[in-house]
C-alpha cells in the first residue's frame, strides 16, 4: 500500500511547491510592477495558510523579500508590502520565526526604522515585534551594534520603559528589566544616563529599583537580570567598582546564582555575568573569591549535573546532560577572571580538587567554547612563577597548549599565545621543551599576521624567549625572524608591537659576549634603527627603551666604538641628558656611564671624547638634581672620568 | 582580556642581582649569592653540599600584611625582637602593633620591610628535605632603596636566633626585560 500511496503524496507535494514556486519567481521579474503585484499577491496567499507560508520559506522568499526590502531602488510601496508580508509569515510556526532569523531580518528591519515613512515603519514594526516576542528570539538580538542601543535611547526608549519597572504585572516588569540590560551592555552614554532617572511609581533612581529587584524574595530571573543591569552599568563606567551596590549587592546576588541549588541556566549566567563583572578589578576578585565558599562552588560545575531534586524530572536531567558543556565553560571563565591579579586567589583556584586535570581535559575538549574557556583559565594561572614551577610542571600543560595552536580559530589563538608568553619565561621549566616544538618558527608567523594582537603575542612572546637566553636561542630568533621582518616590526602601526620588539632587541643584547657577536654581524643595521627611531620618536616610552637598547649595546667591548662613531646617536643621548622626562634622563645618562666606563679596554679615549662633547660638565649640572635614582645613575657615570 | 601586571622598576624589579654573604653563628657559609626579585630562587651554598637553589615567596609589609606575622609560629614577642634588630624599625617599635599603624607614612620612606618564605627546591619542588639545610623557617627583611641594600633575620622555632644575612645590589651594565602577558 505505501508503494501506491507514496507516489500519490509525492505528485500532491509537487503540486504545492510548483504553485508556491510561482510566487517566489515573481519576485525575480526584471519589471518592478510585476515584482509589486508578486508580493501583493503573495501577500493575500499567506494570509491564515500555515503551509503556503511554510511553502515560500523553504523556497527561498525571505531572502529575496529582505533584499526588495532593503533595496535603495524599490519604490516605497514595494518596500512597505515586502514587510508586510514578512510580518505574515512571522505570524506562522516558531520555525518560520527561525528561518527570518537565519536570514537577518532584525537588522534589515530596523534599519526600516530610520525611514521617513510611517506605513513603512509600521510595517516594519509590526514584524519586529512578532519576531521578537516569540520565546525562540533571544533579546539581545535586537542591539546587534551600539547604533542601535544609542537610536533607542534617543528616541525616548529610557522614560517609555522605566514606569513599567513599576508595573502590578510581572510579565511587565521582566521584560522591561530586559530591555534595560541590552540597552546598558557595552553602552556608557546609556549607562551614565540611567543614573538618575527616576522610576516613577517606585518613587527611586533606577539603580535602587535595581537593587530591590535583587531580593531573594523575587523570582531568580529578576534577581539574575537587576544583576546583569548593575554588573553592565559598572563595566561601563557609569557605577564605581567600590560603590555599595556593586559590592555589598550586585556581587553577593550573582556569586548565589552559582549556588548548587540553582538550575544550570542560571549558574551559568551568574557565573559568566560575575566573571564579567570583575574580571578588571582586584578588589572585586579578592572580594568574590572570599564570598560564599565560591571556589570551591564552582568546582561542582565540573561535576555530573545532579538533578535538583531527587524526584528526577526527566526533561530537565536530560536537557542538563546535553548542556554540561555550557557548566564547565562558564566555571573556567570565573576561575579565569578570579586568578587574573591576585596570586593568593591562583594558589586556591589551583589547589581545588583536579583543576590541573579539568584544564588539561578541557584544553582538548571537542566544543570550541569550553576550549577556550579552558586557555583563559590557564593564562590567568601563568601568571605566577610559582605556578609555571609547580603544577605547570606537574601536569605538562605546555603539550596540550602546543597543540592547540594549531589550526585554531583566531579567538583561541589570541589567548593560547598570549599564556605561551608566560610559559617562555626563563624561570619556566616548559621553556625548554617548548622551543625544542618549534616556538620560534610559530611565533616568527605569528608576528606576521594581519590581526595586530597576534602580532602582539608573537613579538612579546619571542621577547620573553629571549630574556637570558642563551646565544643559540638567540640566534635561532635572530635567524628565522630575519632583519627585515625586524625592521617591520619597529615602524608596526600598533605601538605595542614596536614596543615588545624594542624589549626583544634590547634582550637580544644583552651581556657582553652576545653584544658584540650581534653587532659584528648586525651592527650597522641595528644603529640605523637605533638612530631612526630616537630621530622620529613620538612617544616617551619607546624613546626609554630605545636608550635602554643604546646602553646595553654600549655595555659590549667591541660594540661600544659603533656608538661613539656615530654623532647623531651621541648628539641625541645629551639632549635627553637634559630632558624634562626623569626617565629618559636616567636611561641617557646609563649610556653614558657604560662608554665610559673605567674597567674597559680604550676607556681613556671614550672618556677624552665624551669629555669635548660636553658629556661631562651636563653631567656635573645633573648631579645637583632631586631625583635620588638620576642622581646615584650621574654620580656612577662621573666617576668614570679621572 | 584581563589587564597585563604592572611592571615594577628600581632595583627590587626585573630579577636584579644582589650579592652579600650572611653571617652565621655556626655551619659557616662560604659565599651566598643571591637575587632578588619576589619571587625567584636564591642560591645557597653550602660548604658540604654544591649549589643550591630555592624558591621564595616575598610579602611588603603593608596594610594588608602588617608588621605582625600571625603565621609561621611567629607571635608578637618573636616579631618585636626581630624587626628591633633593624635600626630603621625604632621610629615604628611603639607603634607597630597598633591597629591604626600609619602604612601610607611607611611607603614613603627609604626603607621596605618584608618577610621572605622559602617554599620549595628548584628545579624538582617535591624535594622536601635537605640534608644540612632548612626552609621550614622565614626571614625578616629590610631593604634601604638609597643604599640599594638588604639585612635579613632567619627565624624559625627550632633554629638559632638571629641568623643573619646582608645583601648589597650589583649593578648591572645591560639590563635584559621580561614582562608577565
Amino acid at each position: 500500500m505505501a508503494c501506491v500511496e507514496a507516489p500519490l503524496l509525492t505528485s500532491v507535494l509537487s503540486e504545492v511547491t510548483a504553485a508556491s514556486r510561482h510566487y517566489v519567481d515573481r519576485l525575480f521579474h526584471h519589471d518592478p510592477q510585476h515584482v509589486l503585484q508578486g508580493v501583493v499577491d503573495m501577500k493575500n496567499a499567506v494570509i491564515g495558510n500555515n503551509k503556503q507560508k511554510a511553502n515560500l520559506i523553504v523556497l527561498g522568499a525571505v531572502p529575496r523579500l529582505l533584499y526588495l526590502l532593503q533595496q535603495k531602488e524599490s519604490s516605497l510601496e514595494l518596500r512597505t508590502e515586502c514587510a508586510i508580508v514578512l510580518g505574515s509569515l512571522a505570524m506562522g510556526t516558531q520555525n518560520n520565526i527561525k528561518s527570518l532569523l537565519d536570514c537577518q531580518a532584525v537588522p534589515a528591519l530596523l534599519q526600516g526604522l530610520l525611514h521617513p515613512d510611517l506605513a513603512f515603519i509600521k510595517a516594519c514594526l509590526g514584524c519586529l515585534r512578532t519576531i521578537l516576542t516569540s520565546p525562540v528570539t533571544s533579546v539581545e538580538l535586537l542591539y546587534t551594534t551600539p547604533e542601535h542601543q544609542t537610536f533607542l535611547f534617543s528616541n525616548g526608549a529610557v522614560p517609555t520603559i522605566a514606569p513599567l519597572l513599576a508595573s502590578p504585572i510581572y510579565k511587565v516588569r521582566i521584560e522591561a528589566l530586559k530591555c534595560f540590560a541590552v540597552l546598558t551592555y557595552e553602552n556608557p552614554q546609556v549607562s551614565l544616563a540611567l543614573v538618575d532617572v527616576v522610576v516613577e511609581g517606585e518613587g527611586d533612581l533606577l539603580p535602587q529599583v535595581f537593587v530591590r529587584m535583587m531580593r531573594r524574595d523575587e523570582p531568580i530571573e529578576m534577581q539574575l537580570t537587576a544583576a546583569k543591569c548593575l554588573t553592565y552599568m559598572c563595566r561601563a563606567g557609569a557605577l564605581r567598582p567600590d560603590d555599595v551596590v556593586i559590592v555589598l549587592k550586585t556581587l553577593p546576588c550573582l556569586v548565589r546564582m552559582c549556588s548548587k541549588e540553582r538550575l544550570l541556566e542560571e549558574r551559568v549566567e551568574g557565573a559568566e555575568t560575575l566573571a564579567y563583572l570583575i574580571e578588571m578589578d582586584i578588589e572585586l576578585q579578592r572580594l568574590a573569591s572570599i564570598t560564599d565558599q565560591l571556589i570551591p562552588t564552582l568546582a561542582d560545575y565540573f561535576k555530573y549535573p545532579t538533578p535538583v531534586s531527587p524526584i528526577a524530572d526527566i526533561k530537565r536531567l536530560d536537557h542538563d546532560l546535553k548542556h554540561s558543556h555550557e557548566l564547565r565553560q562558564a566555571a573556567f571563565k570565573l576561575y579565569a577572571a578570579l586568578g587574573a591579579n591576585d596570586e593568593d586567589i591562583r594558589k586556591k583556584v589551583i589547589e581545588t580538587e583536579s583543576m590541573m586535570d579539568q584544564i588539561v581535559t578541557g584544553l582538548g575538549d571537542p566544543i570550541l567554547k569550553v576550549q577556550l574557556a579552558a586557555v583563559r583559565c590557564l593564562h590567568s594561572l601563568s601568571r605566577s612563577v610559582q605556578q609555571l614551577r609547580t603544577s605547570f610542571q606537574d601536569h605538562a600543560v605546555w603539550k596540550p597548549l602546543m597543540k592547540l595552536l594549531q589550526k585554531v580559530p583566531d579567538e583561541v589563538l589570541m589567548v593560547a599565545s598570549s599564556t605561551l608568553c608566560n610559559l617562555l619565561l626563563e624561570f619556566s621549566p616548559s621553556k625548554e621543551p617548548i622551543l625544542e616544538s618549534g616556538a620560534v618558527d610559530l611565533l616568527c608567523d605569528l608576528t606576521q599576521s594581519e590581526n595586530a594582537a597576534l602580532r602582539v603575542n608573537g613579538v612579546w612572546a619571542l621577547m620573553n624567549m629571549a630574556f637570558q637566553a642563551e646565544q643559540k636561542v638567540k640566534t635561532d630568533i635572530l635567524q628565522k625572524l630575519g632583519s627585515e621582518q625586524l625592521l617591520r616590526l619597529l615602524s608596526d602601526s600598533d605601538i605595542t608591537v614596536m614596543m615588545k620588539t624594542l624589549g626583544l632587541l634590547r634582550n637580544l643584547l644583552s651581556t657582553k659576549p652576545h653584544i658584540d657577536w650581534i653587532m659584528s654581524g648586525h651592527g650597522k643595521q641595528i644603529m640605523q634603527i637605533v638612530s631612526l627611531t630616537l630621530e622620529g620618536a613620538q612617544d616617551p616610552e619607546v624613546t626609554e627603551q630605545t636608550l635602554c637598547i643604546v646602553a646595553n649595546i654600549a655595555d659590549g667591548t667591541l660594540a661600544k666604538e659603533l656608538i661613539m662613531s656615530h654623532t647623531d646617536v651621541l648628539q641625541k643621548m645629551k639632549f635627553y641628558l637634559t630632558h624634562s622626562n626623569v626617565k629618559l634622563q636616567i636611561a641617557a645618562t646609563l649610556c653614558v656611564s657604560n662608554l665610559a666606563w673605567h674597567e674597559e679596554e680604550g676607556a681613556l679615549e671614550r672618556q677624552a671624547r665624551l669629555r669635548d662633547l660636553g658629556f661631562v660638565e651636563i653631567l656635573q649640572q645633573l648631579s645637583q638634581t632631586g631625583d635620588p635614582s638620576l642622581a646615584d645613575k650621574v654620580k656612577t657615570a662621573l666617576q668614570q672620568f679621572p | 582580556m584581563a589587564p597585563p601586571l604592572k611592571r615594577t622598576r628600581g632595583r627590587l624589579a626585573s630579577r636584579a642581582p644582589f650579592r652579600g654573604s650572611p653571617v652565621r653563628k655556626r655551619s659557616p657559609v662560604t659565599q651566598m649569592d643571591e637575587r632578588l626579585s619576589p619571587p625567584t630562587p636564591p642560591r645557597l651554598v653550602l660548604q658540604e653540599f654544591p649549589v643550591l637553589t630555592t624558591f621564595f615567596d616575598g610579602e611588603i609589609i603593608s596594610k594588608s600584611r602588617p608588621f605582625l606575622t600571625r603565621k609561621w609560629d611567629a607571635d608578637e614577642d618573636v616579631d618585636r625582637k626581630h624587626w628591633g634588630k633593624f635600626p630603621a624599625f625604632y621610629h615604628y617599635s611603639n607603634t607597630f602593633n597598633s591597629d591604626d599603624f600609619d602604612y601610607e607614612e611607611l611607603k614613603e620612606s627609604d626603607f621596605v620591610f618584608m618577610r621572605w618564605k622559602e617554599h620549595f627546591l628548584v628545579p624538582d619542588h617535591k624535594i622536601k628535605d635537605i640534608n644540612g639545610a632548612s626552609f621550614a623557617g622565614f626571614y625578616y627583611i629590610c631593604f634601604q632603596k638609597s643604599a640599594a641594600s638588604i639585612e635579613g633575620f632567619y627565624y624559625h622555632r627550632s633554629s638559632e636566633w638571629f641568623q643573619s644575612l646582608t645583601l648589597n645590589h650589583v649593578p648591572e651594565h645591560s639590563v635584559p626585560i621580561y614582562e608577565f602577558r
